[in-house]
């Protein structure tokens, strides 16, 4: 016997089931298969199992790919994640203006990224950027420093892009999750005498900890998967010091032309994301 | 006092770091071509001009990807919000044997990575008979708006106290009548939020509309600026006045959004 | 409920937008879908529309044109053979006819290369090896954007130096700017993941007598002294002479553009839309602006090339209609229209293009008009195959060179890695 209201729990939920299986579980299934076979566009697939992934282990282009891709995604979301608990904590002191504030500080996650990655790139510009000029003008510095033209600033140029787009998105996450912490709580952690820092640390970041781990989870996700602000300052360069896994896919899959392969390096991403989904679905699914 | 003006100093640092770019990127859309490319820099353009804004809108197409964005945009968060409160109340809600599995599913396709998906999906479109009409990118951008957006109002959903819609089917309303009438217009907050969520990111999107859309016509804005990209010339001013221009509605959106996206975030983030 | 009603002033709102959006094309008239290129000149695009649409207008055919740009290029094509959504006739990079050939992709069009070289003249060699195949052509040559040596006379002046003629005077050149102190980084070199830098070294590589294919279009192994000397002059502009702008490793396909503008660089190599840029804006600087021919090295002057072509793709209902538009383009009336329009920057690949006095303008003009004849398809001594396209397109060539500059490795080991990717591909390159 089923539940009441079943039908229309099912009833409901068809559309998403129904564009689930079209339109991200068959592609999804293609892009498994893709990956298992030797593809070149033009030609058809030919089935050759574990190939494209037993090669790409050996590549030692791939591996400085994981690499960077591991930096790169890593190094964004801590100091996002840091940076967003800045925000929050300051907006949730700051009671003059919030609201005008909190938006203005909201505008980078708006933009397009597009945008955002042409714009920076060209403040990095060695010779005419702003932030030469700037430290130029300031006496900070008497060369001009490459930014984008060393391996170490460079990589460092495009997470601080990463960053500076993606920090608001915590901010404002952490910051709903800090209106959600009750008042009494602190108000007992005040009556006990607990100083500021220990009321941060016994109070706010255990009432945060749920949504740190949200947030750091889908921002991770959203930053393995960036393309734009790589594609568009460095093309993965100089060299491959800033390639990561989602520019060499494209680089493979649209300049040699090998789906395959480019499709099996995505599919290195699976671990993780099979991992994160284990975590974040045990904790979203648990029933209040 | 000593922590609010901490706050207030780490603000400003903040708002510095956040407005740089975007001065740059309004004065570089003032300057001309001269001041921008000269050696010695311009703080400020000296003096202003208009022509980039000029021939932005009346040589290039920036008002027909103006138009096809907004079209897109819309329709794709419109389809997400339909599709996402249904399921995100039907998954919060009612109790039925498959729910936990589906809602499982949910979050695994929100995390598989759109570069796998986006070759096999122009097959299907392009079987569809979509490929290069907009209906493209409306088919497509809910793949990954509405998964999000299903789990931030299964959150959303789940704070609302089932008492009410309770007391109402007691009172012989039916479990869609209450769905409609009871929880809906307490749910508004959370919908909103899914929906400029699923605004911005159509928005923004970039890798689907370059590959499914041939058509000049019906470029986006991202893509369309492509066009202002020859190659090896940039055409630094007009990309400029046209971030200007695209930045600008989602910014007046937000302004007067932006709490409901906060409310929407508490309920669905926080307690999801 | 005004959430309700906002919602159905949505949906109206969006619908009229979406409708009016995809407004419906005419039936009748047969329809001919054509990509072009956004070139950097727009003149030049609109004169090729009003030829395609005065076509359309002779034959009844409607046409509907869809550009893609220097960038997305190949993005475009792949997806549409992927879907089986190509056009019916459409340009093509270098690269392309030689890699869409081979997935039997594209028609025979000997016939209308011969008509168009009847009225024309003859082609340029380099124009055959990238669209011809075992005999028979694959693709219409339409024109070459070539590349060429920009040279700051001022600069070059003042500090006294003659125009190179070698590579190797190239590099003496930027030498000798800076030690006078006259400009700190002459040369605007990058190696990078764009055409500046795969085009400039294959340049290089084969004025200095290297390549990594035999005449056959064979792997042919790269671990040689030609290869160690191309390498070390690539790297040493970065890492010896310190003559190149410090963070040009970089730059985008525009980084040497900018900072020619800008008057940062003395040098670099480039297409010729530079000139364009100060032509058309009439700048300053065209006055201290000369083009030549890339540089010679000891065996000669031998070049990359940049060829437009014409491909009439397979799956098309109208190969007749195709053909047609084709021919009628590359008429001599049509052709020189679009070239009148291209401010120099368009090169003709039929001799009798090229003997138009359009060319004669300056020296300028004349060294654009000269580039192509010197220069080489990918994977030259041999033919252009899949593989050679492969090996460019991948940036093979330039990873190289930063794996010296940029992460300090011997050019030894640089090259090692080098001979192993490119032997990779050609072993694995799928053939018909």
């Amino acid at each position: 016997m089923l539940p009441p209201d079943a039908g229309i729990g099912y009833l409901f939920v068809l559309p998403l089931v129904v564009l689930v299986l079209l339109l991200i579980a068959y592609p999804l299934g293609s892009a498994v298969y893709l990956s298992l076979t030797e593809k070149y566009v033009g030609y058809p697939p030919r089935f050759v199992g574990l190939k494209n992934y037993v090669e790409l282990t050996g590549d030692p282009v791939f591996r400085k790919v994981i690499w960077n891709s591991a930096v790169f995604t890593v190094g964004s979301v801590t100091v996002k994640l840091m940076i967003g608990l800045l925000m929050a904590l300051s907006l949730h002191q700051a009671l003059f203006a919030r609201r005008l504030v909190r938006g203005l500080l909201l505008l980078p996650w708006v933009v397009p990224t597009v945008i955002t990655a042409l714009a920076w790139h060209w403040m990095f510009d060695a010779l005419r950027g702003f932030i030469n000029v700037s430290l130029e003008t300031l006496g900070l510095i008497g060369e001009p420093i490459a930014w984008l033209g060393q391996p170490s600033t460079a990589m460092m140029a495009v997470v601080v892009v990463n960053i500076w787009r993606g920090f608001p998105f915590f901010g404002v996450s952490l910051l709903a999750g800090l209106q959600a912490i009750p008042a009494d709580l602190y108000e007992a952690a005040a009556v006990d005498g607990a100083s500021a820092t220990q009321r941060f640390r016994h109070v706010t970041l255990p009432g945060l900890r749920p949504v740190i781990f949200v947030t750091t989870l889908i921002s991770t996700i959203f930053t393995l998967n960036d393309f734009n602000i790589v594609y568009v300052m460095t093309r993965g360069g100089p060299g491959i010091a800033t390639h990561i896994l989602a520019t060499y896919t494209y680089e493979v899959g649209f300049q040699a032309l090998r789906w395959g392969r480019a499709v099996a390096v995505s599919m290195y991403l699976m671990p993780l994301v099979v991992v994160m989904i284990v975590v974040l679905a045990r904790r979203l699914t648990r029933e209040d | 006092m000593g922590a609010r003006v901490l706050a207030w100093v780490s603000l400003s640092v903040l708002l510095v770091a956040v407005g740089v770019p975007f001065y740059w990127m309004v004065t570089t859309s003032l300057k001309t071509s001269t001041q921008i490319q000269s050696l010695t820099p311009y703080y400020y353009p000296r003096p202003v001009t208009f022509g980039n804004y000029v021939e932005l809108l009346r040589g290039t197409g920036f008002p027909r990807w103006i138009r096809n964005s907004t079209a897109v945009a819309l329709g794709a968060s419109l389809v997400t919000v339909l599709v996402s409160c249904l399921a995100g109340y039907s998954l919060a809600r009612i109790r039925y044997p498959g729910r936990r599995l589906l809602a499982t599913t949910v979050l695994v396709v929100y995390l598989v990575p759109p570069t796998l998906l986006f070759i096999p999906l122009y097959t299907i479109l392009n079987g569809l008979g979509l490929a290069n009409t907009l209906w493209a990118l409306l088919v497509a951008y809910p793949t990954f708006t509405v998964p999000f957006c299903t789990w931030l109002l299964i959150g959303f959903f789940r704070s609302i106290p089932p008492d009410l819609e309770d007391a109402a089917m007691v009172d012989g309303a039916s479990r869609v009548q209450a769905f409609h009438r009871v929880v809906l217009p307490l749910a508004a907050p959370g919908v909103l939020a899914a929906g400029l969520f699923a605004f911005t990111l159509a928005w923004n999107e970039f890798l689907y509309a370059l590959v499914f859309i041939h058509d000049g016509d019906l470029k986006t804005i991202p893509v369309g600026l492509n066009d202002l990209m020859f190659g090896d010339i940039f055409l630094w001013g007009q990309l400029m006045a046209a971030s200007v221009l695209t930045t600008v509605p989602v910014v007046v959106l937000y302004t007067y959004l932006q709490r409901y996206m906060v409310e929407g975030l508490t309920a669905g983030a926080v307690k999801g | 409920m005004t959430g309700r009603r906002l919602g159905l002033g949505a949906l109206a709102v969006l619908l009229l937008l979406v409708a009016g959006a995809a407004t419906p094309a005419e039936a009748q008239k047969p329809r001919l879908r054509v990509w072009l290129l956004r070139t950097y000149v727009p003149d030049a695009n609109k004169a090729l529309e009003a030829s395609i649409a005065e076509w359309g207008r002779q034959k009844n055919v409607e046409t509907s044109i869809e550009y893609f740009t220097f960038d997305d290029i190949e993005t475009k094509y792949v997806a549409a053979i992927e879907t089986d959504s190509l056009p019916d006739v459409g340009q093509l990079q270098t690269i392309s006819p030689s890699r869409y050939h081979g997935m039997g992709r594209l028609m025979d069009v000997s016939d209308v290369v011969a008509d168009v070289e009847r009225t024309n003249g003859p082609l340029l060699d380099s124009a055959l090896a990238a669209t011809r195949f075992g005999g028979r052509f694959y693709a219409v040559p339409f024109n070459y954007i070539t590349d060429v040596l920009f040279v700051r006379t001022d600069v070059f002046k003042k500090a006294g130096v003659p125009y190179p003629k070698t590579w190797e005077e190239v590099r003496e050149a930027a030498r000798r700017i800076k030690a006078k102190g006259v400009m700190d980084y002459p040369l605007g070199q990058s190696w990078n993941r764009s055409a500046d830098g795969y085009g400039v070294f294959q340049a290089l590589l084969y004025s200095y007598g290297g390549g990594w294919a035999d005449a056959r279009g064979h792997y042919k192994s790269i671990m040689n002294d030609t290869w160690r000397a191309v390498v070390r002059w690539a790297s040493e502009i970065y890492t010896k002479d310190k003559t190149v702008p410090p963070d040009a490793m970089a730059w985008t396909g525009f980084g040497n553009n900018e900072a020619y503008l800008g008057g940062k660089i003395a040098m670099t190599f480039n297409g010729p839309s530079i000139y364009y840029v100060l032509e058309k804006e009439n700048r300053p600087l065209l006055g201290d602006t000369l083009m030549l021919v890339k540089p010679a090295g000891p065996a000669g002057r031998n070049h990359d090339v940049f060829l437009l072509s014409w491909g009439v793709f397979n799956g098309t209902k109208h190969a007749e209609l195709a053909r047609d538009l084709v021919r009628f383009v590359m008429s001599p009336d049509e052709a020189r229209k679009y070239m009148y329009q291209s401010w120099g920057q368009m090169v003709p690949a039929f001799e009798k293009l090229r003997r138009d006095p359009y060319w004669q303008k300056n020296p300028s003009y004349k060294a654009v008009l000269e580039a192509p004849s010197h220069a080489h398809t990918p994977g030259y001594p041999g033919p252009l195959t899949p593989a050679a396209a492969e090996v460019v397109a991948t940036n093979v060539l330039t990873d190289l060179c930063a794996r010296v500059i940029v992460e300090g490795w011997d050019v030894e080991r640089a090259l090692q890695e080098a001979d192993k990717r490119i032997n990779d591909i050609y072993a694995t390159v799928p053939s018909r």
